[in-house]
């Protein structure tokens, strides 16, 4: 048995292999596998979040910002760097 | 001396639902009425059924009752017409004519009997007939190897029923309606083509395809014209008598059936071809067919053209039925002097079309 697609009506359906490649049975089938489209890519996320500097772990499992880019442990503290206050100084 | 009465003093009528004023006492002008009254005796066959019955019977007992009692309560009785199909689907004749009367289900009727008179003798006050109140269900189509094409009209009942009441008095009028052409009756060989369309064939979805079948979609590639591999030996495909379920009302003296699933089977012998044919109807259908035990269980919808030379090309507006199977049970026949065949029963899956047009 294998599964195909009617390229004629777009319906997919399951038929015996031999169809597969017989003139007037199979004449409009193509195994599903050929034309089937892989999943489009999920967007990561995480690229997105935000940093919260004083993120809470409100589920309690140990981490802040769970299952973002800035996921860490509950604990550790993180710092944003300050911008320069002077911005000539660091054009050298 | 008393003289029996020989054949062929019957004539069967058909008036449609607002024929009668009130139908348990026609009128001479109503029962002549050719715009509602029809004469349909011509194309009936003779193994017709419209009767009585034995009435249902209450069997209750008084304390002296000494040997059984069985009481008639509410009347039971039966109809069923088989007629015979006209070779030339568009004459004006009796044989269409009766067809289309009963091409669809669920229109109602009065089927009137009439005893003692040619069916062409003119009506007149006083004339005994019976009056049977009936529903259409799916008409059947009776095929067989050297045997007429027939119309197999079945009923339902209403529950109205009056036999031997006389006519009522009125002015007569040009009616019941008598088609001049009888018709031409039509043998089954040479005149049934039957395509498989697999489901996955339908451009549209399966109802669409029912109300109105695509002569595209039954044509295209993937389906088939199993006709020219088809054996009559084991013949079998089309609807059969609906369930007739019992539905009275409290009003109801009569049997009043509602009409429940419509029933259809399909089994087929084919012939099989030579084994190094890879190409032809035989080869087809077994191609079609032989895998059934891989669980792929081809689905689709037998469909079939009777009444028109097989010859003649699939176009639009020819009427057609189709069913939808699922293919079963693959059967080898070796047997016998005949040539090797198979035969594919197929299991009804709960939708048919009977007798709609093709469309392009």
């Amino acid at each position: 048995m294998a599964l195909a697609i009617n390229k004629r009506t777009g319906k997919s359906v399951n038929v015996p292999e031999h169809y597969l490649g017989h003139p007037v049975l199979g004449k409009d089938l193509e195994p599903a596998g050929s034309v089937v489209k892989a999943a489009p890519k999920k967007e990561n996320s995480k690229k997105f979040a935000k940093h919260v500097p004083d993120a809470v772990d409100g589920d309690g499992d140990g981490l802040v910002q769970d299952g973002t880019i800035w996921q860490r442990l509950a604990n550790t503290k993180t710092e944003e760097q300050p911008a320069p206050t002077n911005i000539e100084e660091n054009e050298e | 001396m008393a003289t029996k009465m020989l054949r062929p003093n019957v004539g069967l009528y058909v008036a449609t639902y607002d024929a009668f004023v009130d139908w348990t006492a026609p009128t001479l002008d109503e029962i002549t009425d050719a715009a509602k009254v029809f004469n349909i005796s011509p194309a009936v066959t003779d193994d017709y059924t419209l009767n009585m019955t034995d009435s249902e019977s209450d069997d209750s007992l008084a304390i002296v009752d000494n040997a059984s009692v069985q009481t008639p309560t509410y009347t039971n009785y039966e109809a069923s017409f088989d007629g015979f199909r006209d070779e030339n689907i568009a004459a004006d004749s009796v044989y269409n004519k009766f067809r289309s009367l009963f091409a669809a289900p669920d229109v109602k009727y009065y089927l009137i009997k009439r005893v003692g008179k040619l069916h062409t003798a003119a009506f007149a006050a006083g004339d005994e007939i019976s009056v049977y109140g009936v529903k259409t269900d799916f008409p059947i189509e009776i095929l067989g190897d050297g045997e007429m094409i027939r119309t197999g009209a079945r009923f339902l009942t209403t529950g109205e029923v009056r036999v031997n009441i006389d006519v009522a008095a009125g002015t007569a009028g040009s009616g019941p309606e008598l088609k001049a052409l009888v018709g031409t009756k039509s043998t089954s060989n040479g005149k049934i083509r039957v395509y498989w369309v697999p489901s996955d064939n339908l451009s549209g979805t399966e109802a669409a395809f029912l109300a109105a079948p695509s002569v595209a979609d039954i044509e295209a590639t993937g389906s088939i014209d199993l006709t020219g591999a088809i054996a009559w030996d084991g013949y079998d495909l089309g609807a059969s008598d609906s369930n007739k379920i019992d539905d009275r009302g409290i009003l109801d003296e009569g049997q009043v059936q509602t009409r429940g699933f419509a029933q259809f089977s399909g089994s087929l012998t084919f012939f099989r071809g030579v084994t190094s044919e890879t190409a032809g109807a035989y080869y087809n259908a077994y191609e079609a067919f032989k895998a059934a035990t891989d669980g792929s269980r081809p689905v689709g919808f037998l469909v079939t053209r009777v009444g028109i030379p097989a010859e003649t090309d699939l176009a639009a507006d020819q009427e057609v039925s189709a069913f939808k199977f699922i293919a079963d049970a693959f059967m080898d026949n070796t047997e016998g002097e005949d040539s090797v065949k198979f035969m594919v029963n197929f299991a009804p899956q709960g939708n048919l079309a009977v007798n709609v047009d093709t469309v392009v």
